[in-house]
């Protein structure tokens, strides 16, 4: 048996990308990096979605939930009554302090669940220890996230404070939730894992130590497949109205559920729009190497046409290189972005703890990659390929000279402005190369403008995000401490912590939970009411009155996403609906405010009274401010006070947020990676394709002495001329590309608007010229390395 | 004739070798060749392909160095010149006229001839030359500002004459300078390079073609990298009369 031949065409093939391997590799990373970007993100996205569905399912997350004052135990039969109602599980729900380390104190959610059985909605995962038991007295389970950041695990024990008591809760278990994957209590709330947690524990022993015997006060409801769960809610609502309802939940509202699903969202834009950008760059790159390729090689395919080979061979050729690359590069591709896929699905895991952690392969994806990586290739490859089909053998072998002069002509620019240019060769030669092969600038410059695209849309981002929290922190929120209480604080016990030493300055606020209807549109929130002349948070007044004013004359200010959901403006009437009063409460807008994170109300103290119903003055929350060796003493003391339910120190909510960003900044950190290297090949490909072009004409000019260092000046100039278009018009694209993705993260829980900082233009500007600086090194040692005897004698 | 001693000679060999190594094997392309080339002399050196003839010429033009041996060009010993070294001789004192004409094809025949006068200018004092007078002699004053696509071979290989008389070089090196021109236009070319010869310049001309080198004053014959024959031309014959 003769051994098996590998075609001619192929070897030539293989051996022709052997001879420009540095080029074939930068065409396979690029498009491989198309690829990663999409396999990554789409494969994080779906791990974390399907990880996140997993968890809803196996622990029974409720469709919704409806909190109310106080209900009786019992009052579950009438819920699981209605019809709709698939399971039903009624808790009691009491947010209270707890001691973390000696002298630092947090907020732990207490929620009685049953020991009879596991709860039919809501229900635990036990990570580690076991589910409570009837005789386990007071014991609780612990949440995985605060039990592993505070090495609280099983065996250990919880201090509860209590109106001013200590209760020792032994943890029998360690759970996770799919209610608390981001354990926070109301949308848009920062995490912090190490000042709020949830303790589960025997529902009898819940009302003992709170002295609500045989009291409920949140519902949670799974309802039957295929019912529409708002229609539910309304009739379970009809059923708890003589509880008084103060808030019903959607799952969609739910904070964690909505938290996670913008997790899932952000990665979702990233997967639609990275690739996309990448891989429309890896056409152009592609085309212009391959275009080169069939160019350089018009001797040989000549040659080969005149030895017998067939258009249709000639055709398959050129098109095994694009197929070569879509290989490599789906190849390489796929496995960086498995890879990326379960580095940021790790993340996810280390973060917040997912439980049904899923890591999957897709097929869908890896064939929607290979699908994309031929696509691409095949499509930059198509047009070289068949203009290699189409050469005319005897043309192709004659060495005519006069192709390596086409395209000198002077170019507008240089007719119209000439005479204010400089006169040297080393500026006009480089001029004239920019305008000499127009659709391979063209394409430069549309690969350069992608590229700063791609990197600054991201640090626009990052600086978004960045103001984002500077705002919230610096501007909004001007308190070291909040403290906020179950029950009403008094005019005397404000009056005893203004004298606290440290305390600066003290001021006390209302926070009612409402529901504001305006026509059709509902909004289920909190106002918080504070005097006229607090200041313990900033306004930024969009419309209508300051907040001295607005607050003195009674009326509501609004964040504009409200005001806009609610189709409100200043000087409108809402009618508001509190869970303290039978009739509703109108409230006039007279301030539309900007927020930056969540939809804060705000009214005037005589308006809080108002909505609570109440005479006399009444306040739930306090506002400090102080120094910082006084910040650990006083959180300890407020959460001594009776109600005390959660106590915030501002730096320490600064440092907490800091540490979650670390995720954001991370895919902030790929982003730019990414942008760098998609710069750096694009501007490697095309300056290594016009040095290759112009070998023999690089080689004349050295050999009648001019120097290299000229040479490598003009590369450069040449470069600059195409940034100088390429990048104002990356920056351009990358302010609508950010201002969209900005856009499509803003919501009612984030206010991003769109914001570059000063240095950001500059910072990017200079590194994408240090980029491409790095990107021409090698074209130029080619220069240098010109045998130049040869080259001068090289047919183009 | 002058004895060697008092001879001003521009060019000087001797025992000139250049050896390429190709993976394991050593290919002798020039072997132990000694020359003197005086001053004002219009040289030919033809030979079969591969036998060494444009080894020399790049020798010459400091495009390469000898491996043994010592090559003098105006006085300046090329031993061991560094590549910048080497630039600055070929700018200094070199003329090419290429085969392929190699104009830049992004500037006009006025540039192109500008640009060798800027190079020859840069380190030095600017050459008594004018791109446009340069480019009348050769026949193309009226094509100064065409670029190099509008122009025929015939024309651009002028220009290319007329770029590397634009430094007033001492020597001035052709290689196949018309093997890419037809007849007339090779003729036109070759008048031209004569011409310069007149005017004083030293002139060597790689060719294939045996008849055209007739052209030259001496025709060194190279074969397996040695000069087996110099031919002197008692009469040298002008272009025009050349028939091939």
């Amino acid at each position: 048996m003769s051994p098996m031949r590998v075609p001619m065409l192929v070897l030539k093939t293989w051996r022709d990308i052997l001879a420009r391997k540095g080029q074939f590799a930068a065409l396979i990373v690029l498009v491989a990096l198309g690829i990663t970007s999409y396999v990554g993100f789409v494969d994080a996205y779906r791990n974390l979605s399907a990880s996140a569905d997993n968890a809803y399912e196996a622990l029974k997350m409720a469709d919704f939930t409806v909190s109310v004052s106080g209900a009786p135990t019992n009052v579950i039969s009438k819920v699981e009554a209605v019809p709709g109602v698939k399971a039903a599980e009624a808790r009691l729900v009491v947010d209270t302090g707890m001691d973390i380390t000696e002298d630092n104190q947090g907020t732990v959610r207490v929620i009685g669940v049953p020991v009879e059985h596991r709860p039919a909605v809501n229900d635990l995962l036990v990570e580690q220890g076991r589910y409570l038991s009837s005789e386990d007295g007071v014991a609780g389970l612990l949440h995985t996230r605060f039990a592993r950041a505070t090495g609280r695990m099983t065996g250990s024990k919880l201090r509860l404070r209590v109106s001013g008591s200590a209760i020792d809760v032994p943890i029998k278990g360690v759970v996770a939730s799919g209610e608390y994957i981001f354990p926070v209590r109301s949308k848009g709330e920062i995490p912090a894992i190490e000042e709020f947690t949830i303790l589960y524990m025997p529902a009898h022993e819940v009302e003992r130590i709170f002295r609500r015997q045989s009291q409920v006060n949140d519902i949670a409801v799974i309802v039957e497949p295929g019912v529409d769960a708002e229609h539910v809610a309304a009739r379970v609502k009809d059923v708890l109205e003589p509880y008084t309802v103060l808030q019903t939940v959607q799952r969609a509202d739910q904070p964690s559920y909505s938290a996670l699903g913008e997790e899932i969202k952000q990665n979702q834009s990233i997967a639609a729009v990275m690739p996309l950008l990448i891989l429309v760059i890896s056409v152009l790159s592609l085309y212009i190497a391959l275009s080169r390729l069939v160019q350089s090689q018009r001797g040989e395919i000549g040659l080969a046409k005149a030895l017998g080979y067939s258009n249709g061979a000639i055709l398959g050729h050129y098109l095994l290189f694009s197929v070569i690359i879509a290989a490599g590069g789906a190849i390489l591709g796929f496995l960086g972005g498995w890879w990326l896929g379960n580095y940021t699905t790790q993340m996810y895991i280390d973060l917040l703890h997912i439980p049904y952690l899923e890591k999957n392969i897709y097929p869908d994806v890896i064939g929607a990659a290979l699908l994309m990586s031929g696509f691409v290739c095949v499509s930059a490859g198509i047009v070289p390929a068949f203009a290699s089909a189409r050469i005319a053998p005897a043309k192709a072998m004659h060495s005519d000279p006069n192709l390596a002069v086409k395209g000198g002509r002077l170019p507008l620019v240089e007719r119209m402005f000439g005479w204010a240019m400089p006169k040297s060769f080393v500026f006009r030669m480089p001029l004239r190369n920019v305008f000499r092969q127009r659709r391979r600038s063209f394409y430069t410059v549309i690969g350069i403008a992608f590229a700063v695209l791609l990197t600054f849309a991201t640090m626009a981002m990052f600086d978004s995000v960045n103001w984002l929290l500077n705002d919230y922190f610096e501007v909004s929120e001007r308190w070291d401490i909040s403290a906020v209480f179950e029950r009403p604080v008094t005019d005397a016990q404000v009056r005893e912590v203004s004298r606290w030493e440290g305390v600066k300055s003290l001021q006390p606020a209302l926070a009612v939970p409402v529901k504001l209807e305006s026509g059709s549109v509902t909004h289920e929130g909190a106002i918080t009411a504070m005097a006229s002349d607090a200041t313990f948070h900033g306004f930024k007044i969009l419309a209508g009155d300051d907040a001295a004013t607005a607050l003195a004359h009674d009326g509501l200010m609004m964040p504009e996403i409200l005001a806009e959901k609610l189709g409100v403006s200043v000087g409108d009437r809402i009618t508001v609906d509190t869970p303290y009063r039978e009739e509703d409460v109108t409230l006039v807008v007279r301030s539309i405010t900007n927020e930056a994170l969540g939809t804060p109300m705000y009214t005037s103290l005589d308006s809080g009274r108002e909505l609570i119903g109440s005479s006399s003055r009444q306040y739930n929350a306090l506002y400090i401010t102080t120094s910082a060796r006084y910040e650990q003493r006083l959180k300890d003391d407020l959460y001594d006070l009776p109600g005390a339910s959660q106590v915030m120190v501002r730096s320490q909510v600064v440092a907490m947020f800091t540490d979650m960003m670390s995720f954001t900044y991370f895919f902030f950190g790929l982003l730019l990676a990414f942008g760098f290297l998609m710069g750096f090949v694009v501007i490697y490909t095309t300056f290594t394709a016009n040095v290759l072009e112009r070998t023999r004409e690089i080689a004349t000019m050295r050999t009648i002495g001019e120097d290299t260092g000229h040479l490598a000046v003009m590369v450069t100039i040449e470069n600059l001329l195409l940034a100088l278009a390429g990048i104002p018009l990356g920056l351009w694209l990358g302010v609508q590309v950010a201002r969209a993705m900005m856009d499509s993260l803003t919501g009612e829980t984030y206010n991003f608007p769109l914001t570059i900082y000063p240095q950001t233009w500059w910072y990017v500007v200079i590194a994408s010229v240090a980029v491409l600086l790095f990107s021409e090194i090698a074209p130029i040692r080619r220069i240098l390395r010109l045998d130049l005897a040869e080259a001068t004698k090289v047919i183009e | 004739m002058p004895s060697p001693a008092e001879r001003d000679d521009v060019v000087i060999l001797e025992r000139a070798s250049k050896i390429y190594r190709m993976g394991e094997v050593d290919i002798p392309a020039l072997r132990n060749v000694d020359l003197r080339i005086p001053r004002g002399e219009f040289v030919a050196v033809v030979g079969p392909s591969g036998s060494g003839k444009t080894t020399l010429l790049n020798l010459l033009g400091g495009l390469d160095t000898p491996t043994h041996g010592t090559i003098v060009v105006d006085g300046v010993d090329l031993t061991g010149f560094s590549e910048r070294q080497l630039t600055l001789f070929r700018r200094e004192k070199i003329g090419f006229v290429f085969q392929f004409f190699n104009l830049i094809p992004t500037l006009t025949a006025e540039e192109n001839v500008q640009f060798a006068i800027e190079l020859a200018s840069r380190d030095g004092v600017p050459p008594d030359t004018n791109p446009a007078h340069l480019l009348a002699k050769v026949g193309l004053g009226e094509r100064l500002h065409h670029f190099p696509s509008q122009l025929s071979g015939g024309e651009q290989q002028r220009v290319a004459v007329a770029r590397a008389l634009a430094k007033d070089p001492v020597l001035v090196l052709g290689d196949e300078p018309t093997g890419n021109l037809d007849f007339r236009t090779g003729k036109l070319v070759l008048g031209a390079m004569k011409e310069m010869n007149r005017e004083g310049k030293t002139v060597i001309l790689v060719t294939h073609n045996t008849p055209l080198a007739r052209v030259a004053d001496r025709i060194l014959h190279i074969r397996d990298g040695q000069i087996v024959e110099q031919e002197i031309v008692e009469n040298p014959i002008e272009p025009d009369d050349i028939v091939w």
